[in-house]
């Protein structure tokens, strides 16, 4: 029972790792950066939405399409004004850029908001409701449903709209891209606008569970990217199945092992994925399933 | 051997220095120290990422191997803490070397990851492993070096220790850079796949310098806890190894005049700007952003391109 039970709260925890995670995996997929200041980000929007929400206090729902709009117009201003010049040399300089980005804004918001964590009005009821034996808040419900839609949404996108296929086509070589009439710059603007817009969205859900505070950014986004990395960087279902896995792992073995190690578990777990399945755990499952396509394919 | 052009005036220049030495201000000359340990450190550091092309995000996991290692050496063992620093930088270099082990098969941002984690997983073990670390309260006593029965626990002391150590080791890493190896290193890092196809053996010397680097590393990392005698968990955190980064990109990557220059800089800015308390990280986080994103070649290409410059000039007047 015991089992179950670490599995559903791990469930819970892994379904925020997975929507953050899906910020790292968007910028990814396209630009084959970065972004270290995304966790940041995240941070950033449970600060403005906090503003947002105090602001109209009657109107929650405005606050949330206010609130990650105006995260992705930051990412998008950080883009032109820091990475734009960074994209065409060595990814890692875009990383070492980002993570500057994400030491300054996190001090920015410990002097505007200060470094206690603020509490944070829920926007849903508090009362939980118990399965097999674990209290679920209708929060956790919540963020554990939207990045699940979330995540059907963001595929929709890159696989139906004309956009979405120009974003696809410059992940795979951007030059050509460039070739065929699709503009990088504007389209390298436009990814990280919904990378940014995701982020305060999911600033906004997490911050009723964890409080606000500034550096909330830091210890959140390094999991979620490692939940990224372990799915599979750059792919969207990857990530949502990296997130829950991570969550899964580490729920069972603070509560088998030690909570001390807790975060060190998850980190030694990064390095045994990259190095036995760089790709991600999710490419061993594709490298099968796409192998039987083909063979379909060729008998057909 | 053929003679650097720097050679000469270098040879006065060093011995000359030694007059800081003898600065009545003991708070100058603590600064002094720090910023030299903080150049070994950052030139661990910039053989990697200057000279290798790895970024490493765990450097201060090195470092606080090193001065772990020797603390607990010359505390519960009481080995002669000469002999202490040496081991803890030696064994902090096969640390290098083990954490280096992804290499082979991963690169780029995962690598840096490898180092992030593994900085993380000894910061974990520091605080968690109470009976050797001494947990979150850390290591306190830690004794003072001594050379031949002369304690060496002043700032001044330190300063003439520690001065002919960083003196010999940049030259060391100079004569690294300029070796067939050290060579190889920049081979790899401008087209890896280039160096194998001459014969470079690229994962052996990746390797290798991840050992050396974490020989400095651990090095500066030793020498700290017998500067400051006493090391905790939280001294080694992430925003350490930001903070060597910073030294690196500001002074200019892949230079060793670049490593010091670093070292001096955010030093002196981290002392000065205390007053400052949150502002400081902000100043931090900006330069690093700007620096990387509007002069990559850092303070000493900007150095550079002043100096160039003026050269030009000087030709063109005399045609």
């Amino acid at each position: 029972m015991m089992f179950f039970g670490q599995i559903i709260s791990g469930l819970i925890i892994g379904s925020i790792y997975s929507l953050l995670g899906l910020g790292f995996t968007m910028i990814f997929a396209c630009t084959k950066r970065i972004n270290f200041a995304h966790g940041d980000l995240m941070a950033l929007g449970g600060f403005i939405g906090l503003v947002f929400i105090q602001m109209f206090p009657s109107f929650l729902f405005l606050s949330f399409i206010f609130g990650p709009l105006s995260i992705g117009i930051i990412a998008v201003i950080i883009e032109r004004v820091f990475l734009r010049r960074l994209q065409e040399v060595q990814p890692l300089k875009i990383v070492i850029a980002t993570i500057g980005l994400s030491v300054a804004m996190k001090s920015i918001m410990q002097i505007i908001w200060g470094p206690d964590p603020i509490a944070y009005p829920n926007i849903v009821s508090e009362k939980p409701f118990f399965l097999l034996g674990v209290g679920i808040t209708p929060q956790n419900l919540l963020i554990f449903l939207i990045s699940i839609s979330l995540m059907i949404v963001l595929q929709c996108f890159f696989l139906y709209t004309k956009t979405g296929c120009a974003l696809r086509a410059l992940s795979q070589d951007r030059y050509a891209a460039r070739l065929m009439g699709i503009k990088m710059g504007q389209s390298i603007s436009i990814i990280y606008f919904i990378s940014g817009v995701l982020g305060g969205i999911a600033g906004m859900l997490i911050a009723p569970i964890f409080f606000v505070s500034s550096s909330m950014g830091t210890f959140l986004g390094l999991k979620s990217f490692v939940a990224a990395v372990i799915g599979g960087l750059g792919s969207i279902p990857g990530t949502i199945m990296g997130g829950l896995f991570l969550g899964v792992v580490e729920n069972l073995s603070s509560g088998f092992i030690s909570s001390n190690y807790k975060s060190g578990i998850s980190l030694l777990f990064l390095v045994l994925v990259l190095l036995f399945s760089p790709k991600g755990l999710l490419s061993i499952f594709r490298s099968k399933y796409f192998l039987k396509k083909v063979k379909s394919k060729n008998e057909n | 051997m053929k003679i650097n052009k720097y050679f000469f005036p270098l040879l006065i220049l060093l011995p000359a220095l030694l007059i800081i030495g003898f600065i009545p201000n003991i708070y100058y000359l603590h600064l002094i120290n720090l910023i030299m340990i903080y150049s070994l450190f950052s030139l661990g550091l910039n053989l990697l990422t200057g000279y290798t092309g790895i970024t490493s995000f765990g450097h201060a996991g090195f470092f606080a191997f090193g001065a772990y290692v020797t603390a607990i050496l010359s505390t519960r063992y009481i080995m002669p803490p000469i002999l202490s620093v040496f081991f803890a930088s030696f064994l902090t270099g096969i640390a290098g070397f083990i954490i280096g082990l992804p290499v082979i098969k991963i690169s780029g941002i995962y690598l840096a990851m490898v180092t992030l984690g593994s900085a993380e997983f000894i910061r974990l073990l520091a605080i968690n492993w109470e009976s050797l670390t001494g947990g979150p309260l850390g290591i306190s006593n830690i004794p003072a070096i001594s050379i031949l029965g002369f304690y060496i626990n002043s700032e001044r002391s330190f300063f003439f220790f520690l001065y002919p150590i960083l003196i010999i080791l940049t030259f060391v890493f100079i004569r690294i850079i300029g070796s067939r190896f050290g060579r190889s290193l920049e081979a790899i890092k401008d087209d890896e796949r280039a160096a194998e196809s001459i014969g470079i053996p690229c994962a052996k010397n990746k390797l290798f310098s991840f050992f050396i680097s974490g020989f400095y590393s651990g090095l500066a990392g030793a020498l700290y806890a017998h500067f400051d005698r006493f090391i905790a968990p939280d001294t080694f955190t992430f925003s350490l190894s930001i903070l060597v980064l910073c030294m690196v990109i500001i002074g200019g990557m892949g230079t060793v005049p670049g490593s010091i220059l670093g070292a001096i800089i955010i030093v002196i800015l981290l002392e000065y700007l205390q007053p400052l308390g949150d502002y400081r990280l902000l100043v931090y986080g900006l330069l690093l952003a700007i620096m990387i994103s509007y002069y990559p070649q850092g303070l000493i290409g900007i150095l550079r391109e002043i100096s160039g410059y003026f050269k030009k000039n000087r030709f063109q007047r005399n045609n």
